[in-house]
């Protein structure tokens, strides 16, 4: 009997040793295995830059939206947009896309600027203000000054005025131009980016070229700062560089074959094709008759010819806002975007170029934004 | 604390460990009734151990004791009685017939410890294992619905394979509702996939892996009153399930038995679908009088209607994927996708008719056969049980099975008379070939035939043709732009394939030092791996029209919960006072880890070979690590009164790896009283006998997942260019992080009329989750969109009661007897508050839990859980609803449309036996508890659905509110009655669709009443089975499980399962999308005793 009580008392000692109330590991158990507590600045570039190419210009972003309400799109299904009325998922889906790519920037900002590396701190500015721009020129007023703080706390940031979003980016940029003149010798852009392959000097001038735009874009309501500005810019092109041919412009170029998960394609093909949305959207009649009353060859670039007549090539534009739930006649009555903006994987999408390329841009520069 | 603790336990072997062993001799004895039958199966132990035996047929029993040792004899509907062995070695019992077993049920309470029920301060409800093998349900879950109050059972779908979602008291906690599930006292983990909120394969949870052949009982400990002990996972409640061991069996010596099943399936809800008209557009004879009166209707419809060319748009409305074509069955010709084709290569007309059961010919006959065999030994040294269980079934949908395997070995040894050894194995083998994708996916045929679908498609055809190929290299199917072949998508074109293997069970030792102190060391462990293969083809659609090869993603999960208990027990009357006391304490490891990783492509090289070196393009590969330690120290102490007035204290401290420092140690309470009154008062006379009052106040704190503390950076998946990318965190962590914590009170009366022939449990609670740790939504303009927080408090207060009528009572022996148990809980939720911002006091005003398709299911302050807000009428003034000019309403969203907590649920089971007959069956209903059904909003959309041409709404065209919608006033902007007509299709299209979302139009009450359950069975007697000598027992019976829907809520116009859901967890949460039509299933099953 004996023998059995001290094995038992031997085997409880051992348990209590593995047991005990012993927390010393917790810290590193919760220590998250699978993610990083700091990333390299450069990947959060890269992550910044695709997530923005993606989802700025993806069937929902950019269709549905700009392409719909500026009236060159006619939506056939969930004619929602065309008939002016937003769709709230929509709306803040892109509201968090451009903050989470804007507090990735501020924060290889901040890496960028500790670690005396000018360049990717310049480079990640440059396209944060081009982030800014577009998501002022979106919504207007937005919080802006006291944004991307919730980690310290601010959860409710308040909103600034275009008014001073608009010269605050221009002296931001400002700043970074001249940066990209003094770069510390430890500058490294590193293999995150994915829009110049690591060529500040291209950088350099898509970062004054924004300043161009920005300044344009303000001339209406501010022209003695867009006038300054220009002046500046134009008044010393070597300290100043802008694009200046086409092999200078910003475009993104996609890498191909990804899948409806993988944002790795263009993103119209990503929405229209992987997304299976291409039948939501016909060319509006705005836009293909008056193609057709200027017999412009770019008509079948930019639509197909319908399906329904196949025989002959019948170019149909959709109305907008239809009123009824479905396209009277059905879908294939109606020219959908052209093969040629719908099937390429890796086309490019312009961040900015020398030229107007699509004319699903704005042909004006916009100037009633303030 | 190492250290003091071990002195502890130093202390207590010195003070208990001075026992003496007497010397032992061998007893026999008899045990009898009144009128000096022999009693079977009475249970002789000797008082303060755990050695045992049971008597034979003839009542005998034979048991080592010595002369101090007192014998306590019990048997079922019997007195039980205790002897004193003395001098005696042959004893002779008698035993009173008595109370009903229940009065002296031993039931199993929190960390395995079982303990006379009238001693308990708290509800816990038992249901036996016989209750749970009467069909061939394979998720033991489904069984305990109607079965037990307060439990809210919600089977997920008619799939192979798919869960259940059950909840104890109303949904607690913005995250996690399941209760802990409990096996043989070590929790196992219950852990399902996330399903999401719009669906996907449902492989079910952990707890459909154990066999329902092998469980003894379940106890259903609802409150955390009941379940303290187990401490921060239990405050949901625990299922604690009971294994068979070979002393349950009864029998001594060995023991065989059999027990087969076979059933078959087939679905009993189906959607109400319309049968007046085809696939297309404009078809509708009101919108061609409209338009074209001057063609004729034949002519309307090829031109405007439908008329196939290729399915895919180049037709007119060919590749539309909606009914609202040209009228069927009234002689129009049609060219149709089983047209055939003329010499000029176009299709030719081919009558317009209807195919009414296109649907519902779909599915195939499932099967289940279900076998298992067991064998058990029983004697004074121990008892071990062996078994082994095979189930194979097929589903509903066709192509679709399980295969699953159970083995398990239980054995308890008593190696000396005090040291005890006991060991469980358990091992789960179980094999899917191919599972269905559910919700509103593609790989979901419900979402083709059931939502988006030509109504006079024959079903027969795309059956026989599903591996045609057409010239173009696509597949043979009635659309072309939309959806796979429904047939394709299960025979071929998709594939979800998936193995798992687990092992659970336990080994433990202890050691009885006197009754004051019996030591148990004990190490429970759950390890499950399993493998998920999810594959799409090229000749899958979508692939199809892309180009793609092929895709495919692998998913692995590991899973191991390692628990090592150290528990300590004893108790006795204090000397020869009125008191007795009984104390447990104890300590547990907790370690569990769980490791995922899928790989996958997004397209292929060579055409449909799914390996990972044929990848084209990007693949995909994840990885995900979870680890989760926690050290507990708990103790309970339970002081008696002259047996009838019992007070427990209880408390536990639990250190939590997943909190951080500051807070990672908590420490919470419990107390509960029960007082049997009719004892106390000596009140038992005819009328009450038995009567209990209790009451009980306890405090549960819990944890949270783990990596909620340091903030990190999330990587996406996929490199770009070979780059990888890293975004800054969506949610941020918090700032500080507590435990949460619940207080519940509960107080409860137990009554028993007439020798126990009425029964009745009545409980009411009151609970608050306060503290939750949740992730709110915050404004993404400050860099992240989430922040975990400990906010909140959910309370939910209710009645549960549980009424036990003996009806008829039989005369004769074999007579007639009736009892019913009826289940009743009514369940008041309420959320009391969210988060408020420390800083700048404002108040979050809604936590979205769920949501799709534009409606949200949201906890509001003030209101229940699980609001659903989308899109509502406009009404004027007067609650008229107003239309514009088209006749048609307008909406306005985030309104609210219903809310997905039922009001209450219950069940009635009965049962009759007559000689060797019996006859169960089972109601069980719910009354509230709304839904959003995507399927009527579908269907509504695309016109399938019955209610879409009933009268002649398609004919003539609607007036809102004097065709449909009688009950409703509509008004036009004057306030004038509503005169204007519109088209069924742009009214029904209106309705569904509303603002791009979900609208009231679709949201109904999910009350139901069904006949869950009939089961009738014949015992044979034990002359009959006299000529074949080594057949103990045989009985066999023929049941029916999900009998009919008896009854549904008249907004349920599209006639769905009002049990809808999508796995267990909070995804999907009252939200319907391409419901899987639940299965009828009828069988036989047969019980042999060896």
């Amino acid at each position: 009997m004996k023998k059995i009580k001290y094995s038992i008392l031997l085997l409880l000692s051992i348990l209590m040793l593995g047991i005990g109330a012993c927390t010393k590991d917790f810290d590193k158990i919760n220590t998250d295995p699978n993610k990083p507590s700091n990333a390299p600045a450069t990947n959060l570039l890269a992550f910044s830059l695709q997530d923005f190419a993606a989802n700025l210009w993806d069937s929902w972003g950019d269709i549905d939206e700009p392409e719909s309400y500026s009236g060159q799109i006619a939506k056939i299904q969930y004619i929602d947009e065309s008939r002016y009325q937003f769709r709230t998922g929509t709306v803040e889906n892109m509201w968090t896309y451009l903050y989470r790519e804007l507090k990735s920037l501020q924060v290889v900002i901040n890496a960028a600027e500790a670690s005396d590396n000018t360049d990717l701190q310049a480079v990640a500015t440059t396209i944060q203000c081009y982030i800014w721009q577009v998501a002022t020129d979106r919504w207007r007023d937005i919080p802006y000054s006291g944004a991307l703080a919730a980690d310290s706390g601010k959860l409710t940031p308040k909103y600034d005025k275009q008014e001073d979003i608009y010269p605050s980016l221009l002296n931001k940029l400002k700043a970074t131009n001249d940066l990209f003149n003094n770069p510390s010798p430890s500058s490294n852009v590193g293999e995150g980016d994915l829009l110049f392959g690591g060529d500040v000097a291209k950088w350099q001038k898509f970062c004054n070229s924004i300043r161009l735009r920005m300044a344009i874009r303000i001339s209406d309501v501010d022209p003695a700062l867009a006038k300054s500005t220009i002046e500046t810019i134009m008044g010393d092109l070597s300290k100043n560089p802008i694009i200046e041919s086409n092999a200078d412009n910003a475009f993104f170029n996609w890498a191909g074959a990804g899948t409806a998960d993988i944002l790795t394609d263009e993103s119209w093909y990503t929405g229209l094709y992987l997304g299976s949305r291409l039948n939501n959207y016909a060319v509006s009649s705005n836009m293909i008759d008056t193609l057709k009353e200027l017999d412009d060859p770019r008509l079948p670039v930019y639509a197909n010819p319908v399906l329904e007549e196949k025989e002959q090539t019948v170019y149909r534009g959709s109305i907008i806002g239809l009123s009824g739930t479905s396209a009277p006649g059905g879908l294939s009555h109606y020219s959908f975007i052209g093969d040629f903006m719908q099937t390429i994987r890796q086309v490019i999408r312009p961040l900015c170029a020398l030229q107007k390329l699509s004319l699903f841009w704005p042909k004006q520069p916009r100037r009633d934004g303030m | 604390m190492r250290q003091k603790l071990l002195l502890l336990f130093c202390l207590c072997f010195v003070i208990f460990a001075n026992s003496s062993f007497a010397q032992k001799r061998q007893i026999n004895g008899t045990v009898k009734d009144e009128k000096g039958a022999p009693l079977t199966s009475a249970s002789v132990t000797i008082k303060g151990t755990k050695l045992g035996t049971i008597t034979d047929d003839g009542g005998h029993f034979s048991i080592a004791a010595s002369s101090e040792d007192v014998l306590v004899i019990t048997a079922l509907n019997y007195q039980s009685l205790q002897v004193t062995v003395g001098e005696q070695n042959n004893i002779e019992v008698v035993l009173k017939p008595g109370n009903i077993s229940e009065l002296n049920d031993v039931v199993v309470t929190a960390l395995g410890i079982k303990r006379e029920k009238r001693t308990l301060g708290y509800a816990t409800q038992e249901v036996k294992g016989d209750d749970l093998t009467q069909t061939t349900q394979n998720n033991v879950l489904n069984s305990l619905s109607g079965r037990a109050a307060g439990v809210q059972i919600t089977a997920a779908s008619g799939a192979v394979g798919a869960g259940s979602r059950i909840v104890l008291r109303g949904n607690n906690s913005f995250g996690n509702n399941q209760p802990l599930i409990v096996v043989d006292g070590v929790p196992i983990s219950n852990a399902a996939t996330n399903v999401g909120a719009y669906g996907s394969v449902d492989y079910g949870s952990g707890v459909q892996d154990i066999d329902p052949n092998d469980i003894a009982s379940i106890n259903v400990l609802k409150g955390a009153n009941a379940a303290a002990l187990y401490g921060y996972r239990a405050g949901n409640g625990v299922i604690l399930i009971t294994t068979k061991s070979g002393k349950s069996s009864g029998n001594r010596g060995i023991g065989v038995s059999y027990t087969g099943g076979i059933s078959f399936e087939n679905p009993y809800i189906l959607p109400k679908y319309q049968n007046k008209y085809g696939q297309g557009s404009n078809g509708g004879e009101y919108v061609w009088k409209r338009d074209h009166p001057d063609m004729t209707y034949q002519e309307y419809a090829e031109m405007y209607g439908f008329k196939y060319v290729d399915g895919a748009g180049n037709g007119v409305n060919d590749n539309t994927d909606e009914s609202w074509g040209p009228r069927l069955d009234i002689g129009l010709m049609i060219p149709q996708y089983n047209s055939p084709v003329d010499a000029d290569g176009n299709r030719t007309a081919t009558p317009w008719i209807s195919h009414p059961d296109n649907v519902k010919n779909y599915f195939a006959t499932g099967h289940t056969i279900d076998n298992h065999i067991s064998i058990s030994t029983n004697s004074d040294k121990g008892s071990t049980r062996f078994s082994m269980g095979h189930q194979k079934q097929t589903g509903t949908i066709p192509n679709t099975d399980q295969t699953k395997y159970n083995f398990s070995i239980n054995s308890i040894q008593n190696l000396t008379s005090r040291l005890t050894a006991e060991g469980v194995i358990n091992y789960v083998h179980i094999h899917n070939g191919n599972l269905i994708g559910q919700g509103y996916n593609s790989y979901n045929p419900m979402q083709s035939i059931g939502n988006w679908f030509g109504r006079q498609v024959d079903m027969k055809d795309l059956k026989a043709n599903y591996k045609k190929v057409n010239d173009d290299g696509s597949l043979y199917n009635w659309n072309s732009s939309y959806h796979n072949n429904p047939y394709a998508e299960v025979y071929s074109v998709f594939n979800n394939a998936r193995q798992k293997d687990r092992m659970f069970g336990y080994m433990s030792l202890s050691y009885e030092f006197s009754k004051w102190f019996n030591l148990k060391a004990r190490a429970g462990d759950d390890w499950s791996t399993e493998f998920r293969k999810e594959i799409s083809t090229s000749q899958e659609l979508n692939n199809w029209l892309a180009g793609i090869n092929g895709t495919f993603i692998q998913r692995e999960y590991h899973l191991n919960e390692l628990n090592l208990d150290l528990l300590a027990s004893g108790g006795d009357q204090i000397g020869s006072s009125d008191f007795s006391i009984h104390y447990n304490a104890g300590a547990n490891y907790r370690d569990y880890t769980q490791k995922n990783s899928t790989i996958g492509a997004g397209d292929l090289t060579v055409p449909n070979l799914f390996t990972i070196a044929n990848a084209k393009g990007s693949t995909t590969q994840t990885m995900y690590d979870y680890h989760l330690r926690s050290n507990s120290i708990f103790g309970q102490a339970s002081i008696g009164y002259k047996n009838w007035l019992n007070l427990d204290l209880s408390a536990r401290n639990d250190w939590n790896s997943s909190l951080p420092a500051a807070s990672r140690s908590f420490f919470y309470p419990s107390a509960s009283l029960s007082w049997i009154f009719s004892d106390a008062l000596g009140i038992n006379h005819g009328i009450l006998n038995y009567g209990k009052l209790r009451a009980s106040w306890a405090k549960v704190g819990n944890a949270t997942d783990p990596y909620q503390v340091f903030p990190t950076y999330t990587p996406i998946t996929y490199t770009f260019n070979g780059v990888s990318m890293y975004r800054y965190p969506a949610s941020l962590p918090a700032l500080v992080l507590e435990p949460e914590m619940a207080k519940s009170i509960e107080a409860g009366l137990e009554l028993q009329f007439f020798q126990n022939r009425i029964g009745l449990d009545a409980t009411y609670y009151d609970k608050k989750t306060s503290n939750q740790i949740m992730n709110v939504d915050i404004s993404a303009a400050g860099g992240s969109s989430g922040l975990v927080v400990n906010a909140g408090e959910i309370e939910n207060k209710g009645i549960e009661l549980q009424l036990h009528l003996g009806i008829l009572r039989p005369t004769t022996p074999n007579g007639l007897s009736w009892d019913m148990d009826v289940n009743f809980a009514k369940n008041k939720n309420m959320v009391n508050k969210l988060y408020t911002d420390p800083n700048t006091g404002e108040k979050l005003e809604s936590f979205n839990i769920t949501g799709a398709w534009g409606i949200t299911v949201d906890a509001i302050p003030g209101q229940a859980f699980g609001v659903i807000r989308g899109d509502k009428m406009v009404r004027d003034d007067n609650g008229n609803i107003v239309v514009d000019a088209e006749g048609l309403p307008t909406f306005e969203s985030t309104q609210v449309l219903g809310n997905i907590t039922p009001d209450w649920v219950g069940g009635v089971n009965n049962t009759f036996a007559y000689k060797n007959f019996h006859l169960g069956f089972l109601v069980d209903f719910r009354r509230g508890g709304d839904i959003y059904s995507v399927t009527d909003m579908f269907g509504g959309y695309t016109g399938v659905l019955a209610y879409t041409a009933e009268g002649n709404m398609r004919e003539d065209g609607i007036i809102l509110g004097k065709d449909y919608m009688t009950d409703k006033k509509f008004v036009k902007e004057d306030g004038t009655p509503n005169d204007i007509r519109a088209s069924a299709s742009d009214v029904f299209k209106k309705l569904t669709y509303a603002n791009a979302g979900g609208s009231e139009f679709d949201v109904f009450s999910g009350s139901y009443i069904k006949l869950r359950q009939i089961e009738f069975g014949y015992t044979f007697p034990k002359s009959s089975l006299s000529k074949v000598d080594w057949l103990k027992g045989a009985s066999l019976s023929l049941f029916s499980y999900n009998v009919a829907l008896l009854k549904t809520s008249k907004g349920n116009k599209a006639h769905i399962d009002p049990e809808t859901g999508f796995g267990v967890g909070n995804d999907g949460l009252g939200i319907e999308q391409g419901q899987i039509p639940s299965n009828r299933s009828i069988g036989l099953k047969l019980k042999l005793n060896f």
